[in-house]
């Protein structure tokens, strides 16, 4: 399929694509492997599933995208990995692996060790993320609390700071939250994820409540800071402009199950599913058609009886066989997964 | 009309300054004269001198200076009696509100953060205190145990508690939204320390308004009790309780009865519009 090449020029230059299509073949040791994620929400009306059978795995130095519409799971599937379902949700099957343990086996306090010291998250909502009754570098000192020295966490503190690029990153760190702007703000919550020196970063949806511009400079923060340090990185998103600036490979989600996964290189050049094309051809282009393509019907997590493939109602190519069996997940190229039973005929 | 608006101008800076000087004035003078009480009274409150009762207020006629506002029926100076019983309207009013407030915002803090089903228990608790008429416990509680003031402070906390149950929960529901404090959880902190550190501080502006708005409610349900013969046991001056006396007064000596009066007023409108103030300087919508 040609049509994810005209993105390529809009979204990456021509001289990201050479790394990125060796990214799959370069050493990288793989640090979360997530197989066979189920999370179900108990609700009065039915069991809701909110993450169904999703896998993936992350290695060191990758950015994986997890991308879909609002209430595809993506969410739930981040916090499942810390182990932060809220009630009446519940992790019902499957493995988070971390560095080969199952996070999922751990007790609350082995998992306090992990969660917020080696896998860290970014939240959406830049000035929602500090209290504003402390200053963020009170905040932020928190984080390093296990070191005893003031003077050694004062310094650490500035340090995260200056390494996001805040300027007067001394006096910031007694600035209380709302005399930040909200580009400033995130930056602080990315340095307060950075902190502990993690080996992966969480972020949902980091730059959705930010303008564009402050967009780009947090992105292109996020990618220096994951080619500096190693740090690999899930980026959870609805906006592949977001995909195409930092990811290396991509999950596409809908309703809780995987539609297709490959590197953000193949996703953009040559996607499968008919769910990610015309995701894809959603976003506007200047030049382009007046008439906005969008995608009928409503998204959201599934209830327990919806049988077949879930995008069934919404797809365009659909067949009969869609609405009664649920497709497996094939590998159409190397490190290309597609669930569909068009690619079965194609 | 005039009136009312002149009144309400009472609430607003007055220039140069940004806070309401005069209710200010009037809460300081009320907390001093509570503090200094002893100090500031012309003659003793509780003395008996039938030669001098009911003298009237030193501008009438008859009046003396040296009884500034009066005596009452067993000779004793209005004047001081009021001092007195400014004393006894600021103890009650800040150990009950201080009683009330912590439970009150114990209870709702727990409630709104730790959810169902402790929210569910914790809130029908509430109604079940607020469904009790107020006077109809007092009547019980004070019959029961004999008049005094561990009893009035008691009552009053019992009383109070359930509106700061209430307005700590729904704000803690709104707090505990934040990401900040999926940030704490994150970072590892335990409920009770989230609660504590994140939850609590935020709580406190609205708390802080309703204090200062229940102060003279509590004066005046004080008022009330006393004047039904349930407060601070006699002699011990209190406003409600010289207020209730002068009752029989009221045709020929209204000086019992209005002194008073216009004190519980002073204060009560002084605390309402500082109340009002606070408010507004406390708004969260309006940064810094």
């Amino acid at each position: 399929m040609r049509t994810g090449v005209k993105y390529i020029g809009v979204f990456m230059a021509e001289s990201d694509v050479p790394s990125i299509m060796n990214q799959n073949t370069a050493l990288s040791e793989v640090c979360l492997e997530v197989k066979n994620l189920k999370v179900l929400f108990h609700t009065p009306r039915g069991i809701l599933r909110a993450v169904d059978d999703v896998s993936f795995t992350l290695s060191r130095g990758e950015i994986l995208g997890l991308v879909g519409e609002s209430g595809c799971g993506k969410t739930m599937t981040a916090l499942s990995i810390m182990n932060l379902i809220p009630f009446p949700g519940k992790i019902s099957g499957g493995k988070v692996l971390f560095m080969d343990k199952n996070l999922l086996d751990l007790t609350q306090d082995e998992m306090r060790l992990i969660r917020g010291q080696r896998i860290s998250m970014v939240l959406q909502d830049p000035l929602g993320s500090f209290n504003p009754v402390y200053s963020i570098g009170n905040q932020l000192s928190e984080v390093v609390r296990k070191e005893k020295a003031r003077k050694e966490r004062y310094g650490k503190v500035v340090h995260a700071l200056k390494q996001v690029r805040i300027s007067n990153a001394e006096d910031r760190f007694h600035s209380y939250s709302f005399e930040l702007s909200g580009g400033m703000n995130q930056r602080c919550a990315i340095a307060m994820a950075l902190l502990p020196a993690p080996e992966i970063i969480i972020a949902d949806e980091p730059t959705t409540a930010l303008d564009v511009t402050i967009q780009l400079q947090v992105l292109a923060l996020l990618k220096e800071l994951n080619k500096s340090g190693r740090t690999a990185m899930i980026i959870i998103t609805h906006d592949f402009g977001v995909v195409a600036v930092i990811c290396t490979k991509v999950v596409v989600m809908y309703s809780g199950r995987i539609m297709e996964s490959a590197s953000t290189f193949t996703i953009l050049k040559s996607p499968a599913h008919p769910y990610t094309k015309s995701l894809l051809a959603s976003i506007p282009r200047i030049g382009g058609s007046k008439e906005l393509h969008a995608i009928p019907g409503q998204p959201g997590a599934s209830l327990d009886s919806v049988q077949g493939c879930l995008f069934a109602s919404r797809c365009e190519s659909v067949s009969p066989i869609c609405r009664e069996q649920t497709p497996p997940m094939k590998e159409v190229e190397k490190n290309h997964w597609v669930s569909c039973w068009k690619i079965e005929s194609d | 009309m005039t009136l009312i608006r002149k009144l309400g101008e009472w609430s607003k800076p007055i220039r140069g300054k940004d806070y309401p000087t005069i209710p200010f004035l009037i809460l300081l003078v009320f907390v001093v004269t509570g503090i200094l009480a002893p100090l500031l009274v012309l003659h003793s409150p509780t003395q008996v001198s039938l030669g001098k009762m009911l003298k009237p207020p030193f501008f009438q006629k008859g009046g003396d200076l040296k009884y500034p506002l009066g005596t009452d029926q067993l000779g004793r100076d209005i004047f001081s009696r009021i001092i007195l019983g400014a004393r006894v309207s600021m103890i009650v009013a800040i150990t009950a509100i201080l009683l009330a407030g912590t439970v009150g915002v114990a209870v709702g803090l727990f409630a709104g953060y730790i959810g169902r089903p402790a929210d569910d228990i914790l809130m029908r608790l509430t109604d079940a205190q607020l469904s009790v008429p107020m006077i109809l416990l007092a009547i019980v509680v004070i019959g029961i145990f004999s008049p005094s003031l561990l009893n009035v402070v008691v009552v009053i906390g019992i009383t109070s508690w359930p509106r700061y149950a209430r307005l700590a929960r729904s704000e803690a529901i709104n707090v505990k939204q934040e990401d900040f404090v999926v940030y704490a959880k994150v970072a590892g902190a335990s409920p009770l320390r989230i609660m504590w550190k994140h939850i609590l501080p935020n709580l406190l502006p609205s708390i802080i308004v309703l204090v200062t708005l229940d102060i003279p409610r509590v004066i005046l349900f004080e008022s009330a009790l006393s004047f039904l013969g349930l407060g601070v046991p006699p002699p011990t001056p209190s406003w409600g309780g010289m207020i209730a006396e002068g009752r029989s007064y009221l045709a020929r000596a209204w000086w019992l009865t209005v002194m008073p009066g216009i004190y519980l007023l002073l204060i009560s409108l002084s605390a309402n519009l500082s109340g009002d103030w606070l408010r507004d300087k406390l708004d969260p919508s309006l940064q810094m």
